[in-house]
């Protein structure tokens, strides 16, 4: 049975929260704060300028993203919660 | 911290390998278009349960079933379903087995009928990429000419490493330390030593080599749809040699 890695998560990878109100929400980090937090941001609640912090530990990666702006951040979100359903 | 098994736990370890290598082979015969992945996993269990042994991968971390069956684009940790094999399809059946205290894990990919001469490089491909990494699997030897030799073979070939799953060392646990990617530099990592239990699963794309994981937490597939291939086996090492528990 492969291992999921402990992917270390940086800029531009997509997340899904695992804890707090936003639980199963899907975010995109846009900055790395400490080995212990992150930012991110979804294109939509959360933008760029106004980023949530997350620990690491309450994220799981789920991928690897090229979007670094809230449009981009958007869709991407937005394809991926789409799949999802 | 990697556990260093006697020699009395490695011959204990034969047992669960063999389990899972009689399960890898009988199930060959039922891979056809028509039968659901469900159906499979089924099958794997009761062979499994026949052989005194309990599935490795039943509970683990939640995960609901004995095997992991992962068709085309589906990397890995495919959940059995009703879902119905196609011809054409490559699926992967992954499957771990418990007896005398230790796992032994292991992993192939079939075809679903006739499948395209594309489809069935992929899984050659796979397949000889591990037996190229074990040429590495030695006392002294550094983990990283195993993943390096792995990579080095698979992307000749235009292939695609996935890099967010990798392999493990094996024993009393499914998953213990080292991680065992596919991919890295030659001369660095771990230095391999007597003892060691390692589960080596290449998991190779026709495409690019990101995944994603889907919304049930384990469904790993590639991003760009291409199709995927895995081939795993448990492996000691002892005194004289290196010794394939699930061939």
């Amino acid at each position: 049975m492969g291992k999921l890695c402990n992917v270390n998560l940086s800029v531009g990878d997509m997340a899904v929260s695992l804890a707090g109100h936003d639980k199963d929400r899907l975010y995109i980090v846009v900055a790395e704060l400490s080995s212990d937090f992150v930012l991110v941001a979804d294109g939509k609640y959360r933008l760029t300028d106004n980023p949530k912090q997350k620990r690491r530990k309450h994220l799981k990666f789920i991928c690897k993203t090229d979007a670094t702006d809230d449009i981009t951040i958007k869709k991407a979100v937005e394809e991926q919660n789409a799949k999802r359903r | 911290m990697i556990k260093v098994k006697t020699d009395e736990e490695l011959a204990l370890m034969r047992e669960p390998g063999r389990v899972v290598g009689k399960v890898l082979r009988e199930i060959e015969a039922y891979v056809k278009p028509g039968v659901s992945t469900l159906e499979l996993n089924s099958i794997v269990e009761e062979i499994i349960l026949s052989e005194g042994a309990t599935p490795s991968f039943k509970n683990y971390n939640g995960f609901p079933a004995a095997a992991c069956i992962s068709v085309d684009d589906v990397v890995v940790h495919g959940i059995p379903s009703i879902r119905l094999l196609k011809e054409g399809e490559i699926v992967s059946i992954d499957v771990g087995a418990y007896k005398n205290g230790f796992h032994g894990d292991a992993a192939r990919t079939f075809a679903v009928g006739e499948i395209s001469p594309a489809k069935q490089k992929l899984i050659d491909v796979t397949k000889q990429s591990f037996f190229e990494g074990l040429k590495f699997v030695k006392i002294g030897g550094k983990l990283g000419d195993v993943s390096h030799a792995i990579q080095a073979y698979v992307e000749k070939y235009g292939y695609g490493v996935v890099r967010e799953m990798v392999g493990h060392g094996i024993g009393r646990r499914l998953h213990e330390d080292p991680s065992i990617p596919n991919y890295g530099t030659a001369g660095t990592g771990f230095t391999l030593r007597k003892g060691y239990a390692l589960a080596i699963e290449p998991m190779i794309t026709l495409g690019d080599y990101h995944i994603t994981i889907d919304r049930d937490g384990w469904t790993c597939r590639t991003r760009d749809g291409s199709p995927s291939a895995h081939y795993e086996n448990t492996v000691i090492i002892t005194d004289n040699d290196v010794e394939i528990l699930t061939l």
